[in-house]
């Protein structure tokens, strides 16, 4: 079963690809996009956990047919633990960060196949690799692997923009793809850095090597490489100074995609932010780096939140400052801060996927995403201005529900590890985060509905069915937090001393 | 004396968005919601700036009391910080590209610094 977890990549291009060539073959883009995007989550279900070598061969010391043959200057050496293969690894953690990925990554295509009668197969292309993409980045233990599937994450995202037919998105896209030509040359030469000091572009190579004495890690070289490395994260994340583009970008993208777009950048920060605190353990201020850009998307994305106009750019921003929250609980670096910021990428992913969603009925109905232009809308559909509400708490961290959870044990971490201070800010931050919420759902939905206002009854129950399925995990996730909270052990092991 | 002091802060935040939305070409009046949007995120930014400060305890009391007062000092005298902070989180992409480079220079010198003191 070790090869499903090379699947998990592959399918989704493979399917890509088949639907970019099988364009205006409607029904059947529909029901191949549709299979596979019910397939994905299941893959990490029942794939067994273990490493995957592609093009290549487990390290010498699991494989004694070729040691025998190898001269014993090599056998007595490090080489034979070094990964002579691209290598991915499936565990627990990779598990539950898959699936959800693959969960909203289903739930943005199912919604997207039913809100068209004609689907396109290059859009759906798009959305599969950036899938294929950001899952790959959650199991290479490549870094430039990583760096290659980052570069197809950031390509297909400003792809899925350009498709939107937004007014401005093609402007917006195309800001995004210039400022990755500055941030990911920039990881790029990080890697290459790390390339020249080591040798080799594994990650546990490279960790094994620094803390055997293979090389030395107070080289500057090192520092350089985590400077940029550091860099790239920040863009990819959307963490300032990123956050005005990520945001844009939301706001510049169909709901159903922006649901998508936003897990592709929770999950980038969770996987390429463990990498660089395995990589540059021994330097203090990487996590000090961690705290303070965190810090700063959260004052920033909440505060620049509560000040908008347009819905869309609101749920944008505050998707943005909810990641300092993420960012905080790696950067503290103890055991429960850690679970604790792992666990609220899972919630973000849920819930930001859901009022993405949510706010995306309000546009099919309305047509427009400017508050001041709209309000009323309770009476037409009390339901989703139910589900809505409840999307809102949770994102708020009202309890029982899974943000209440992790945003709990974030602050709790933060005490612990002597930082009071930290967890006033997140206690202040979102107590904003609700009244942003509950700014933008009076406005909405309850001051009185303006009068020129045309609002259309119908509502897609695709986009209702996705927002349910998305809110009663959150749900299970409040009750149960174990569920997940429990599968966090292999990178925390990684992680602390 | 301390609710003149508020109310003359309240008129000038409330000027400085009219001053914002002339500028937007927006034609909407000022009303309660947008004011006190405004008002909470000039609170959320001083409070989240004044509490990071305090972290800095843990390399240094004496500095931290001293940029915590600068810090506040400025803070206050430059209110309302959310219009220039308005002003400066736009879609255009020089100052995104200027912020870009700015980061990029902090991170550096951060990296730099943290490696000769830490």
């Amino acid at each position: 079963m070790k090869s499903l977890i090379a699947l998990m990549v592959i399918l989704p291009i493979l399917c890509g690809l088949l639907l970019n060539l099988l364009h205006k073959k409607d029904r059947t883009i529909k029901i191949l996009a549709l299979i596979v995007a019910i397939i994905l989550p299941l893959i990490p279900l029942i794939a067994s956990y273990g490493t995957y070598y592609f093009g290549g061969y487990p390290p010498i010391t699991e494989n004694p047919t070729i040691a025998k043959y190898l001269p014993a200057y090599i056998t007595g050496s490090y080489l034979t633990k070094f990964h002579p293969a691209i290598t991915y690894i499936f565990n627990s953690a990779q598990r539950i960060f898959i699936f959800i990925l693959g969960l909203v990554a289903f739930l943005a295509i199912f919604t997207s196949l039913n809100e068209v009668k004609k689907p396109s197969g290059v859009y759906s292309f798009l959305m599969f690799m950036a899938t294929a993409a950001v899952t790959a980045i959650i199991l290479a233990d490549d870094i430039f692997n990583l760096y290659v599937f980052f570069e197809i994450a950031a390509i297909s995202q400003a792809g899925i923009i350009l498709s939107s037919n937004i007014k401005g998105s093609y402007k917006m896209a195309l800001r995004y793809l210039l400022l990755g030509g500055v941030a990911a040359p920039m990881l790029l030469l990080g890697v290459a850095l790390l390339l020249g000091a080591v040798g080799n572009v594994n990650i546990s190579d490279m960790i094994l090597a620094m803390k055997t004495g293979l090389v030395n890690p107070a080289n500057p070289i090192f520092l350089a490489a985590a400077g940029l490395i550091i860099f790239g994260w920040l863009y990819g994340s959307g963490l300032p100074p990123f956050h005005t583009i990520k945001s844009g970008l939301y706001s510049k993208a169909l709901p159903h995609a922006a649901s998508l777009i936003q897990a592709f950048s929770v999950f980038t920060l969770v996987a390429l932010g463990v990498i660089i605190l395995r990589l540059f353990y021994y330097v203090p201020v990487v996590r000090w780096a961690f705290i303070i850009f965190s810090i700063a998307a959260m004052a920033l994305g909440i505060s620049m939140a509560i000040m908008q106009t347009d819905f869309k750019r609101l749920i944008g921003f505050l998707a943005v400052g909810e990641l300092g929250y993420i960012g905080i609980g790696l950067g503290l670096g103890t055991a429960m801060s850690i679970t604790a910021g792992l666990f609220q990428a899972v919630n973000e992913a849920l819930v930001t996927a859901c009022l993405f969603l949510g706010f995306g009925t309000i546009l099919y109905q309305t047509g427009t995403s400017e508050i001041d232009k709209l309000g009323g809308l309770l009476k037409y559909r009390p339901g989703v201005a139910g589900l809505m509400i409840l999307a809102g708490f949770i994102m708020a961290g009202i309890p029982p529900f899974n943000v209440f959870q992790s945003k709990l044990m974030l602050i709790q971490s933060a005490i612990s590890a002597g930082f009071p201070e930290l967890a006033l800010i997140m206690i202040l931050l979102s107590i904003v985060t609700f009244m942003t919420f509950m700014k933008a759902y009076y406005a909405i939905y309850l001051k009185p509905e303006p009068r020129d206002l045309e609002v259309k009854d119908r509502i897609p129950s695709s986009t209702i069915f996705s927002m349910i399925v998305l809110l009663v995990i959150c749900t299970v996730f409040g009750i149960l937090p174990k569920i997940a909270t429990s599968q966090f052990g292999s990178i925390i092991q990684l992680l602390t001393p | 004396m301390r609710g003149r002091y508020i109310m003359t802060l309240y008129d000038t935040i409330i000027k400085k968005i009219r001053e914002m939305e002339e500028k937007t070409r927006r034609e909407a009046a000022v009303t309660n919601i947008s004011a006190s949007a405004v008002l909470t995120a000039e609170l959320t930014i001083i409070s989240t700036v004044l509490l990071m400060i305090l972290m800095i305890r843990k390399l240094n009391i004496y500095v931290m009391v001293l940029v915590f007062l600068l810090g506040a000092f400025l803070l206050f005298s430059m209110m309302p910080i959310t219009a220039t902070l308005r002003r400066e989180q736009t879609d255009s992409f020089y100052k995104m590209i200027f912020y870009v480079i700015l980061t990029f220079g902090v991170l550096i010198s951060l990296l730099y610094w943290g490696n000769i003191n830490v």
